[in-house]
């Protein structure tokens, strides 16, 4: 970049930017110092440093139930929405078929439709077919939130995939299902990897579904969150929020390098 | 399978990816289980639901009866409409300029800074709303601080008001406004602007003229996102507001929870459905929804 000198508007359009960026991420940081405080009130700057929220979170009978719910839950999501999405993919990217635009939208739609409304519906449906509260009726919910993101990141892979690599496979002989895990599943890792972190977070993240389709008893991460905020003020909430926040953007900046990796791959 | 025989001579022929010889395979069974699950937990739950709404052991119109004539929820929807509104212009306001300002530095720095955006957009968004109340509550931060320096002798509300929900939105969404824009803005042509310059137009007057209308697609796109998920957010006005900030999904949720209304519910739900149906069938003439999502994630 060439020196040139700073006018003022620049400085000032400095100075607001980081600003802003300063206050994004303060409330974050904030909630990570204030899980290692010692105090039973929120202070700040924290007195000293400390993990007896830790290990309140970590030896409550509650949060470990909810814990297991949520990893157990958005695994399941993961898994359902990939089988789900990438049948689905490979069918839009590859197949002639017609109304493929009006599928595209319609597998879209999750996404753009209030997840107050989509929890509601589910929360009749499932009362009418007693199966509120089981795990298999909230890993269904996840799923649908998921499976927008999983369908855009397959067909984006499945559409710069390159099909002679296929042709080549099954001409020297491979079988359709050897082609498929020998040639096609190893191609697509980094996407297929991506759509199941995405399909995870998706699930462990989400707080409007789990509040009207879980139990009491089996709540999620965030319904157990959810119910705490609303009583009890003590920082184990700010230690298990550090913990939620660094599994997802642990997960998300994995998409975010394994998508870096696999186009630096290609070319 | 022909295939197998064809598929070397195919490949030779095929020489570019984008070849028009596509061969006619052709694999819509592989959309049935999606669209059975789509059609068994969407399609059928949002059915019922508008069947709901008109049905409750015969024809009834009470849900719709009941919104169209209690000026009460004309406020809720008219709130919830002015609440996705400001949200925008804020999110617009702070987000443009600070899109500008990182699309322009070096490309090292943009990568370091535009963590301080996607961390909190990656980030879920009960625990950011938390985070105010950690700051903003009545055993908060700021209250406990000014209790401890001697200033107030009793906690100062600072949840329950209309700033709280609006700081907590605008927080919220800021990001995907941010990413939105930056992801237009950095596709623009800067030699665009030099020509400007070159040819006469001051520096103001090439980005009003020439950069401002270029990033038109994430303006729109920005907005048409972050307006509807403003209006069908529920934990922030749930959290950060009182009974003052009642939003059209908290009504909602209200008739399930409590009032167990459940015709009422399902009108409710049926109205919000309608009001972003109609949003986007305006926002499809001006939002390229493919490329909103490519610079959403």
């Amino acid at each position: 970049m060439t020196t040139r000198s700073l006018s003022a508007g620049e400085i000032v359009l400095t100075a607001f930017s980081v600003m802003v960026l300063a206050v994004l991420i303060a409330p974050i940081v904030i909630i990570v110092l204030v899980s290692f405080s010692p105090s039973e009130v929120m202070e700040f700057p924290p007195s000293g440093f400390s993990l007896r929220w830790y290990e309140k979170y970590f030896s409550d009978q509650l949060w470990m139930t909810a814990t297991h719910v949520s990893v157990l839950v958005a695994t399941l999501t993961a898994l359902l929405s990939l089988v789900l999405g990438f049948m689905v993919s490979v069918a839009l990217v590859r197949g002639r078929f017609p109304g493929k635009n009006l599928l595209r939208i319609f597998l879209m739609s999750p996404l753009i439709i209030p997840k107050i409304i989509i929890a509601v519906g589910l929360y009749f449906l499932y009362v009418r077919m007693r199966i509120l509260g089981t795990t298999f009726s909230l890993v269904a919910a996840h799923t649908l939130i998921a499976m927008p993101y999983v369908v855009m990141i397959l067909s984006a892979a499945l559409y710069g995939f390159d099909r002679r690599l296929e042709w080549a496979a099954r001409s020297l002989g491979a079988s359709p299902l050897r082609t498929l895990r020998y040639v096609t599943f190893p191609m697509l890792r980094p996407a297929i990897m991506s759509a199941a972190l995405f399909a995870f977070i998706a699930s462990f993240d989400d707080i409007i579904l789990s509040l009207f389709l879980t139990k009491l008893s089996a709540p999620t991460l965030p319904r157990q969150i959810w119910v705490n905020v609303q009583q009890i003020i003590d920082p184990t909430i700010a230690a298990v929020s550090t913990l939620m926040t660094f599994i997802s953007v642990f997960g998300l900046w994995l998409v975010a390098l394994i998508q870096k990796m696999s186009t630096r791959a290609a070319r | 399978m022909t295939d197998t025989t064809l598929a070397p001579a195919a490949a030779a022929a095929a020489d570019a990816p984008t070849s028009k010889r596509r061969r006619a395979t052709s694999f819509p069974w592989l959309t049935v289980p999606a669209v059975a699950f789509y059609l068994l937990f969407f399609g059928w739950p949002l059915a019922q639901m508008m069947w709901r709404s008109i049905w409750d052991g015969g024809f009834t119109l009470t849900g719709y009866h009941e919104f169209f004539t209690q000026p009460v929820y004309w406020w809720v929807l008219g709130y919830t409409m002015v609440i996705g509104v400001v949200t925008l212009v804020l999110t617009l306001a702070i987000g443009y300029p600070v899109a500008y300002w990182l699309v322009r530095l070096d490309r090292t720095w943009t990568v370091v800074l535009m963590a301080f955006v996607l961390i909190p957009f990656w980030s879920s968004g009960l625990v950011r709303t938390y985070a105010w109340i950690v700051i903003l509550g009545r055993q908060g931060l700021v209250n406990n601080a000014l209790l401890g320096m001697g200033l107030i002798d009793r906690p100062f509300p600072f949840l329950g008001t209309h700033t709280a929900v609006m700081v907590g939105l605008t927080y919220y969404l800021l990001p995907y406004m941010i990413l939105c824009l930056f992801s237009v803005m950095n596709n623009i042509d800067r030699n665009l602007m030099l020509a400007a310059r070159n040819l006469g137009a001051s520096p103001v007057r090439a980005f009003v003229e020439v950069f401002v209308p270029l990033t038109k697609p994430g303006v729109f796109a920005g907005s048409f996102l972050v307006f509807m998920l403003a209006i069908g957010m529920y934990i922030t006005p749930a959290l950060l507001g009182g009974p003052e900030q009642t939003t059209l999904p908290l009504v909602i949720a209200l008739q399930i929870n409590e009032a167990l209304d459940w015709t009422l519910a399902a009108a409710l739900s049926m109205i919000l459905l309608a009001v972003t149906i109609v949003i986007q069938l305006f926002a499809n003439r001006h939002v390229d929804l493919d490329r909103m999502w490519g610079g959403a994630r």
